[in-house]
């Protein structure tokens, strides 16, 4: 089991997106793919119309029963574990833990026997979470929206990861809500591309049929195959699927 | 008869297809996924799959869709395919059939197992956001048969649950009750197999037949070597055309079970009537073994090739394309000798024999446990004064003469199996395979290095001289070890309490 993490130490840059429709995609291509939002606000739980709601609460991440809390979402292969809102206390579950830094990876290894890929939707900032995130998935898939701060936020993660001693765990980044028509996006994207090798070439037009996914309530390709925005979770997953 | 978890349900055959959807409208929250024509099953010829709690159904079409039920509960999980389904599982593209079939299926095929005319509407079930919660599927089906004159038609709706809402799914089945649709008693497969006459997992590796204490050695001998000759024949078009390697297994396996029961039943029949079918028989085992070498060679082939580099592996590519070509003109010949005129004529003349055997030795009569107790006791003794006189210094061909002595022991107790507590039979066959399986394992560390060996020509180049030297060293060393704990392994079947199992079971006890 492949485990991708969508994660981004700020909000709102399409990661929540970002993990629904390449979760879809993965499963499209014949992976069978479970999505756990950990994410308490509970957005991708929501895109799927799944209530956001674990029994037993955040309690239940460390122990076996969790399996339980996966459902079925609308699309073949492809099966949700919801948020739920005590996620907010995961990082107090966690630091109350033997192995603080590596609890979640149990966790996660728990679905190895069902599914071949596991996508984690994960609440932005960094934490105790977010660190023992780093230790479950073989792949950090990072959404840049094209901004400066944007870029300082990618050294403050690679420099996290190194004083982390998480060398081995593979970053790849990917621009977000990228609007072609505005020179400072074109050159920052060309910019980055060129100065580094960890980003990826397909990137996520900022558009309102993406947006439209909050009234569709579902991943972009099944209501506009065709438009720029499905295509492009397509491109990026192929290029995420044939990463190493 | 099996029960999948998701209860299907009998569409009355005076219900429209409109009155079934007005039912269903008005009880839950329903939308339309398309229509449906057409279903055939999957397994594989031994219903690994229906064994594993499996059942595969394919969608014919442009796309064909498999599905993969489970049937604990109903689940599905589902593909889509390009074209016709691949023989096996490991073809198949990315998927849930590749991914939980393979290891179950390994090297049996996926074979159609019964197809069904109609269509099925499906349909989703929608909780108050708007969320799938369950699937229905409204069929109508139609089961054609070769021997019955009408075809079978069944109308059902069947319950789809999803992971993680059961509880929907169980008032989903409540309210298909609540509109007054029966309950199915057996699931679509089974009903459609009833049609054309037959059953699930109506073909076994295992030998299973039913004997009667009380009935003479003569008629006991006779089922048996019919129930032999009839596994034998329904293994006889897959190995004509080589739709997998276990048909021709099984073929063999039934050949060798009836050499085995031809030997230990001489004091039942007539010794100048058995002995032409004893000689034909065993002229049979010759004639499929040439193919059979050639079918493990190649399924170990790969096996070997993990253990060399790439180089090696790509060196061994040649003769591995060399060995394909000599396993498909095996495959031939086989093929044309089973279509033979000599083939058909054997097969006559041992059907008549079937029919009326001349059961004149001086068993004959004899009440089959009686005569099962002194077979299978000669048997047991005979394996224990062989594998003593076995020692670090005699030849190989003891051991495998061992290792037939035993195989012939557990084809027997199959046999009769049914004539004994079944607890410590399964006790006793379970005992004896253990020592089987390390004498099986010697064995095949021989053939392996033989078949090695004779791959090497003079056109053989140094790089695959070189791998072929690397296995048979590996193999040379595998081999060692499991002589040198041949002893060992024999002392663990060879003890005081297995003597007394086997004695308690098969000791022939004086007439009372």
């Amino acid at each position: 089991m492949r485990v991708i993490a969508l994660y981004s130490i700020k909000g709102g840059v399409g990661k929540t997106a970002g993990a629904v429709n390449l979760a879809w995609q993965s499963a499209h291509h014949g992976y069978r793919t479970l999505l756990w939002d950990l994410d308490p606000q509970g957005a991708a739980s929501w895109y799927f119309r799944i209530r956001p709601a674990l029994e037993g609460g955040v309690r239940t991440v460390l122990k076996k029963k969790l399996v339980d809390g996966i459902r079925a979402t609308d699309y073949p292969g492809l099966d949700l574990l919801p948020a739920d809102f005590t996620y907010r206390n995961l990082d107090l579950l966690l630091d109350a833990q033997k192995k603080r830094r590596r609890s979640l990876v149990k966790a996660t290894d728990r679905f190895a026997g069902d599914y071949d890929c596991l996508v984690l939707d994960c609440a932005p900032s960094i934490s105790l979470v977010s660190e023992n995130v780093f230790r479950s998935a073989d792949l950090l898939l990072h959404p840049l929206v094209p901004s400066t701060l944007s870029v300082r936020t990618l050294e403050q993660l690679v420099e996290f990861l190194r004083e982390s001693k998480l060398d081995s765990l593979r970053l790849l980044n990917y621009f977000s809500m990228v609007d072609r028509r505005r020179k400072m996006h074109r050159d920052l994207v060309e910019a980055l591309s060129l100065h580094r090798s960890d980003v990826l070439q397909s990137s996520i037009p900022s558009a309102s049929v993406v947006e439209r996914m909050g009234i569709e309530r579902r991943p972009v390709a099944t209501y506009a195959p065709r438009s720029a925005p499905a295509v492009a979770f397509r491109r990026l997953w192929e290029e995420v699927d044939a990463a190493p | 008869m099996t029960r999948t978890g998701a209860p299907e349900f009998v569409v009355p055959s005076d219900w429209s297809r409109s009155r079934v959807r007005r039912h269903l409208a008005e009880r839950l929250n329903i939308r339309d996924e398309g229509v449906e024509r057409g279903l055939q099953y999957f397994d594989t010829f031994d219903w690994l799959l229906h064994r594993a709690g499996f059942v595969l159904e394919l969608v014919p079409g442009g796309e064909p869709v498999a599905r993969l039920v489970r049937l604990a509960d109903g689940r599905v999980e589902q593909q889509r395919l390009e074209g016709s389904p691949p023989r096996f599982p490991r073809d198949w593209p990315r998927g849930p059939v590749k991914a939980l079939a393979t290891g179950v299926t390994e090297e049996r095929a996926l074979l159609p197992v019964v197809k069904l005319a109609g269509s099925a509407d499906r349909l989703a079930v929608l909780n108050r956001d708007g969320k799938t919660v369950c699937r229905l599927s409204v069929e109508k089906w139609r089961v054609e048969s070769a021997t019955a004159e009408a075809a079978t038609r069944v109308s059902r709706v069947r319950v789809i649950p999803l992971r993680g809402w059961r509880a929907e799914a169980e008032s989903v089945s409540d309210a298909l009750a609540d509109a007054g649709l029966p309950p199915a008693g057996t699931p679509m497969l089974d009903t459609a197999l009833t049609a054309v006459g037959r059953e699930v997992r109506d073909y076994s590796q295992k030998f299973r037949l039913a004997l009667s204490p009380h009935q003479d050695a003569a008629s006991a001998s006779r089922a048996i070597l019919a129930r032999l000759f009839d596994d034998l024949e329904r293994n006889e078009e897959g190995t004509r055309h080589d739709i997998d390697p276990e048909f021709l297994h099984d073929y063999r396996v039934a050949v060798r079970r009836t050499r085995s029961a031809m030997s230990a039943f001489g004091k039942v029949f007539d010794a100048d009537a058995l002995a032409p079918h004893a000689g034909a028989f065993r002229d049979l085992g010759r004639l499929t073994g040439d193919k059979r070498n050639l079918d493990v060679h190649l399924i170990d082939f790969d096996g070997h090739l993990e253990l060399l580099d790439e180089a090696q592996r790509a060196a061994m590519a040649e003769l591995r394309r060399e060995l394909e070509a000599q396993c498909q003109e095996a495959g031939n010949a086989l093929a044309s000798y089973l279509k033979s005129a000599a083939y058909r004529a054997f097969k006559r003349d041992y059907r008549r024999f079937l029919d009326r055997p001349v059961a004149s030795g001086p068993a004959a009569g004899m009440a089959v446990h009686r005569f099962a107790d002194q077979v299978l006791w000669k048997a047991y003794r005979r394996i224990v004064k062989d594998g003593r006189a076995i020692t670090r210094k005699s030849p190989d061909a003891e051991l495998h003469e061992l290792r037939k002595r035993g195989k012939k022991f557990r084809y027997l107790m199959e046999f009769f199996q049914s004539l004994y507590p079944p607890k410590p039979m399964k006790g006793a066959i379970a005992e004896l395979k253990r020592l089987q399986d390390r004498l099986g394992l010697f064995q095949d560390q021989c053939v392996q290095m033989e078949t090695l060996e004779s791959l090497r020509s003079d056109d053989t180049g140094e790089l695959a001289s070189g791998a072929i030297d690397r296995l048979l060293a590996g193999l040379a060393r595998q081999r060692q070890d499991s002589r040198a704990h041949f002893a060992e392994h024999f002392a663990r079947f060879d003890t005081r309490d297995n003597r007394r199992r086997y004695a308690a079971l098969f000791k022939p006890r004086a007439p009372e």
